[in-house]
């Protein structure tokens, strides 16, 4: 079986970002953004095989990685097939990693590659399941909302929006999920999906613009 | 201008609601499972060391070689796990081993001829049960070609694996058998066992993995999918989409009553 991350080439997960088809490698060191690193002694002892170190750095970053792989996908079984992979990846290379640098970026790049990998296999898996949208994984409304049919109203807009990101092709979804979803800079982004900075702003707004006009339709 | 105005403003409130919309959550099971197996997967070779230091002292360059040898032999004496012990046999006829013709009826012989890598065919109607120590369980069915697994060792190759050309092999997990793992191989995919209870099934450009409980990973060319718990799932020699129902009552039945012929023997 190929090996789900092949277009990895070896890289260093501690400098290197994964490169994507057609970018270029961007062997800048990268920061977490907005997202608190991991502080450097458990990753050290991480990197060493400590049980305990590894169960911190587990709940440090598995939330968020789900997050980014249920919204790039959204169907849950599929994102928890791919964020199980990306973990045992993730496992396999933790004794190379810089304990020097945040290895955040580095997960998201990994996630982010998996998930493309995903839906470039079978493209048709993707087009039947973003139809209907898995909400499973996700809130629903508050019973003891103080204002129920806000709530709702609200709800209503947020699934409209949601299934609107999930019509977008996969570069404009990534580029959505990482800026608007999760926070991130350009830079980092740019960085993480192997592009310039302007080049990851244009399409950015390429996005939005395409998100707004999938709206009007919906 | 005013279009600007709107589409600007259309904007900003789409960023505000992406901005608010809810996490999505890992469900508790997967995430405890995955947990784990992050905790306690091994340490692949090439970690970060700490083994810096004094130098070795020097010794005899024969002597410690001698000694190093005669460590690794005991080692790999002591190391081979137990072979695979036939339980129960069911049915007549002739099953051939590697070529060979061996009578269902003379279970003794046939457990000589069941080595390793051998290839098995079992004539129709047959059944066969075979078990390693308090580990694994395997039940070949009637009609099955397959090539025997390996033995599972004690600390080295704690994972092993057998080919299922055709026919269907049922297995049931004991709890010592945790941290071990079981390949089942057919053409179209790898069912990967981690401890659980499953059917590995192979028809002419079919592969189906039916799993009674835990969870199997099953691989293909493409793509790896864990199958779940009264699921079953097919993939198709000629690319056809795979296939994820739920486990048929045949299929249900058939495993439960391995887990109930298995439960002494594994102590379940």
């Amino acid at each position: 079986m190929r090996d789900l991350f092949a277009d990895d080439h070896g890289a260093n997960p501690a400098v290197e970002p994964v490169v994507p088809e057609g970018g270029s490698v961007a062997a800048r060191p990268l920061t977490a953004g907005h997202w608190t690193p991991i502080d450097g002694e458990t990753l050290r002892q991480a990197s060493q095989g400590d049980p305990e170190a590894l169960g911190r750095f587990f709940e440090h970053h598995f939330d968020r990685i789900f997050a980014v792989v249920h919204r790039l996908i959204g169907d849950v079984h599929s994102s928890e097939d791919i964020t199980q992979e990306v973990f045992l990846k993730i496992r396999r290379h933790i004794a190379r990693l810089d304990i020097e640098r945040d290895p955040a970026p580095w997960l998201y790049t990994v996630a982010v590659n998996a998930c493309r990998d995903h839906c470039r296999s079978a493209p048709w898996r993707w087009m039947k399941r973003s139809a209907p949208l898995d909400t499973e994984a996700v809130e629903r409304i508050r019973s003891d909302s103080p204002d129920p049919e806000q709530e709702l109203l609200d709800s209503e807009e947020r699934l409209r929006v949601r299934k609107a990101v999930a019509t977008l092709p996969m570069d404009l979804r990534i580029s959505v999920t990482l800026h608007d979803l999760e926070g991130l800079p350009h830079e980092q982004i740019a960085q993480i999906t192997g592009t310039s900075h302007d080049a990851a702003r244009k399409r950015h707004s390429r996005a939005l613009r395409l998100l707004a006009a999938r709206l009007e339709e919906l | 201008m005013s279009d600007k105005h709107d589409r600007t403003r259309r904007l900003e409130r789409l960023r505000s609601v992406l901005a608010g919309l809810p996490r999505p959550r890992p469900q508790a099971g997967f995430r405890e499972r995955v947990h784990a197996e992050f905790v306690r997967a091994p340490m692949p070779s090439g970690g970060r060391s700490h083994a810096e230091g004094a130098a070795a002292p020097r010794w005899p360059r024969l002597a410690t070689l001698a000694a190093a040898a005669a460590i690794v032999a005991i080692a790999w004496l002591l190391d081979a796990g137990p072979a695979w012990r036939v339980l129960a046999v069911q049915g007549q006829g002739i099953v051939r081993v590697d070529g060979r013709d061996v009578p269902l009826t003379d279970p003794a012989q046939l457990a000589r001829a069941l080595r390793p890598g051998a290839v098995v065919q079992l004539p129709l109607g047959a059944q066969l049960d075979m078990q390693v120590s308090r580990t694994i369980r395997l039940q070949l069915v009637g009609g099955s070609r397959v090539t025997m697994p390996q033995r599972l060792a004690r600390w080295s190759h704690r994972s092993s694996s057998m080919a299922l050309e055709s026919g269907e092999v049922r297995i049931t997990t004991g709890p010592a058998f945790r941290r071990r793992r079981f390949e089942v191989r057919t053409p179209e995919a790898r069912a990967i066992v981690t401890g659980t209870t499953l059917a590995v099934m192979r028809q002419p450009d079919v592969s189906c993995v039916c799993v009674l409980e835990g969870g199997v990973t099953m691989r293909t060319a493409k793509a790896s999918s864990l199958v779940r718990a009264e699921s079953r799932r097919s993939v198709f020699r000629d690319g056809s989409p795979p296939l994820l129902e739920p486990i048929l009552a045949m299929e249900r039945m058939k495993l439960e009553m391995l887990q109930d012929q298995a439960a002494e023997s594994l102590r379940r």
